[in-house]
C-alpha cells in the first residue's frame, strides 16, 4: 500500500505517454465532455436566440414603424416634389405671358352627369365676370358662365351646351366645336377637302371673344367623311381631362395675346399638362 | 304665431339646409376623395322622403324649391330640373297610394326604383325640350342607382329624425289633452 504513491509519482513523470488502462476512461470522458460541451452550446445557443427573439421582436416593431414613417415621408415628399414642380410650370407660364390671369382653385364639380361644369373659388369679389376665359398651362378649360360673390361656375368645353370657335393648327381650317357632355366633343363646319387626321391639334380661333387666338383646344380623335354632308364630322378629345383639374388661371385681359404655333405644341407635350 | 307653424317654418329651413348640404357633398367632397366614380344622389334620396312623408301641397312647392337650389350646383336648366323632379314625385305617389308599408327596405326600394325612373324620364324630357339632349350614360347611372340603395337607409334614418323632431302632430306620439278628453266623453 505504501508503495502505490510511488508509483503513481512515477507515472506523473512520463506524462507525454498516457498509459494503455487510462486510454478509454479518457476516451470516454472526452466524449462525454464533448458531448455536454455541444449540449451546453446548444442550451446557451438557443437561450440566447431566445432572448434574442425577443429583442428583435422589440427591434423588429421599432424598425417597421421607422420604415412606415420613413415611406410615408417619401411619399409626402415625392407628392411635395411633384406638386413644387407644377407649382413652378404655373408660375412660369404666369411670368412669361403677357395676359393678366387671375390663379384659382377648383372647389366643386357639376351634380348631375349631364353636365360637364367647374366651381372655382374666384367670384365676382375678385373682378370676375361673365364669359372670361378659364385657361392652364397646358391649354384651354372654359368659360365663367355664372360668377357669384365668392365662386364662379365654369363651362368646361365638353359640356354639351358649350360653343367655341376653334382651327386645325396644321391646316388653319376654321371650325366650330361643340361639347358632348361625355369626355369629348365634335368639330363641325370643317371643309371635306381639308386634310384632317387623327391626331391633329387643334386651338382657339379667337372670334368668340373668349380665348386668345392659337390656345390648344382639343386633340382629333377620329374624322368621319360622310358622303351627303359638305363638311368633315371631327370627333376631338379636349387636351385637359375634365376631372383632373385642380387649378385654374381666369384671363382677366388677354392683351391681345396670340399664341404661335410653337408655343401650342411645346404647351401640349408638357408631361404635368393637366394642370 | 303658433306653435306648429313655427315648426313648420324651421322644420323648411332646415330641410333646405340640408339639401344644401347633401349637393356640397355630392359636388365638392365626393368628387375630390373618390375620383369619378358616381357619387350617390343624397338629393333624390330627399325628394323621395318629401313627397312620400310630406302633405302633397307642400311637397310639390318644396321640391320646386329644391329645383331651384339644384341649379345652382349644376348647369341644369330649370326647366329640366322642374319637369323631371315633378315626374318623380308623380312617380312616388303612385307608389305611395297604393303600397302602404313604412318598412325601411320598401323606401329603398322606392329610392332605386325612383332614380332609375328619374333617370328613365330625364334622358326621355331632355330628348323632348333640348335641343342637344343628354347621352345615356348607362354604367355612371346604374352605378348611382347601387350607392343610392345603399345611402338609403342612412338618410332616411337621418331625415325621418329630423322630420319627427320638427312634427307639431306626432302619428305615435302621447295622445293630446283635448283629444284624449273628446274621446272620454
Amino acid at each position: 500500500m505504501a508503495l502505490l504513491p510511488l508509483i503513481s509519482i512515477n507515472m506523473e513523470q512520463k506524462k507525454t505517454q498516457e498509459s494503455w488502462f487510462a486510454q478509454p476512461l479518457s476516451f470516454l470522458s472526452d466524449g462525454f465532455q464533448s458531448l455536454f460541451s455541444g449540449l451546453s452550446l446548444g442550451v446557451r445557443g438557443t437561450t440566447s436566440e431566445y432572448v434574442n427573439l425577443l429583442n428583435i421582436k422589440k427591434d423588429n416593431a421599432r424598425l417597421q414603424s421607422e420604415l412606415a414613417e420613413i415611406k410615408t415621408r417619401l411619399k409626402l415628399f415625392d407628392e411635395s416634389q411633384i406638386e413644387i414642380a407644377r407649382l413652378k410650370n404655373i408660375l412660369d407660364f404666369q411670368k412669361n405671358t403677357k395676359m393678366e390671369l387671375l390663379p384659382a382653385q377648383v372647389i366643386g364639380r357639376d351634380m348631375l352627369p349631364d353636365h360637364k361644369t367647374i366651381t372655382i373659388n374666384k367670384g365676382r369679389k375678385d373682378g370676375l365676370k361673365h364669359l372670361q376665359a378659364v385657361i392652364t398651362v397646358s391649354g384651354a378649360v372654359g368659360y365663367i358662365f355664372r360668377p357669384s360673390e365668392h365662386t364662379s361656375h365654369v363651362m368646361l368645353i365638353t359640356d354639351r351646351y358649350s360653343v367655341f370657335d376653334a382651327m386645325i393648327q396644321k391646316t388653319r381650317a376654321r371650325g366650330i366645336i361643340e361639347g358632348t357632355s361625355k369626355d369629348g366633343g365634335i368639330l363641325q363646319y370643317i371643309d371635306r377637302t381639308e386634310d384632317v387626321k387623327t391626331g391633329d391639334i387643334i386651338v382657339t380661333g379667337g372670334l368668340d371673344n373668349i380665348f386668345p387666338k392659337g390656345f390648344p383646344l382639343a386633340v382629333v380623335t377620329d374624322v368621319e367623311r360622310k358622303t351627303k354632308s359638305a363638311s368633315l364630322v371631327v370627333n376631338i378629345k379636349p387636351i385637359i381631362e375634365s376631372n383632373k383639374i385642380e387649378e385654374v388661371f381666369v384671363v382677366i385681359d388677354a392683351a391681345h395675346e396670340d399664341f404661335f404655333p410653337e408655343t401650342t405644341t411645346a404647351a401640349v407635350t408638357k408631361p404635368e399638362g393637366n394642370n | 304665431m303658433s306653435r306648429s307653424s313655427i315648426l313648420l317654418i324651421l322644420k323648411l329651413v332646415i330641410f333646405t339646409l340640408v339639401f344644401y348640404a347633401f349637393c356640397a357633398f355630392q359636388t365638392s367632397f365626393w368628387p375630390f376623395v373618390l375620383g369619378s366614380f358616381p357619387a350617390p344622389q343624397l338629393w333624390l334620396i330627399m325628394v323621395v322622403f318629401v313627397a312620400l312623408k310630406w302633405p302633397s301641397v307642400r311637397a310639390v312647392f318644396f321640391v320646386y324649391f329644391l329645383g331651384l337650389i339644384m341649379t345652382r350646383y349644376s348647369y341644369i336648366p330649370l326647366k329640366m330640373a322642374w319637369t323631371s323632379l315633378v315626374a318623380l314625385i308623380l312617380f312616388v305617389w303612385f307608389f305611395k297610394n297604393r303600397i302602404h308599408s313604412t318598412s325601411l327596405f320598401y323606401f329603398s326600394i322606392l329610392t332605386t326604383s325612383g332614380s332609375l325612373f328619374y333617370a328613365i324620364a330625364y334622358i326621355t324630357i331632355s330628348r323632348w325640350l333640348e335641343p342637344n339632349p343628354t347621352p345615356i350614360f348607362f354604367l355612371h347611372r346604374l352605378l348611382e342607382m347601387g350607392c343610392n340603395f345603399l345611402f338609403s337607409i342612412p338618410i332616411y334614418k337621418f331625415l325621418d329624425f329630423i322630420d319627427q323632431r320638427f312634427e307639431s302632430n306626432p302619428s305615435w306620439g302621447p295622445t293630446s289633452t283635448d283629444h284624449a278628453s273628446e274621446v272620454e266623453s
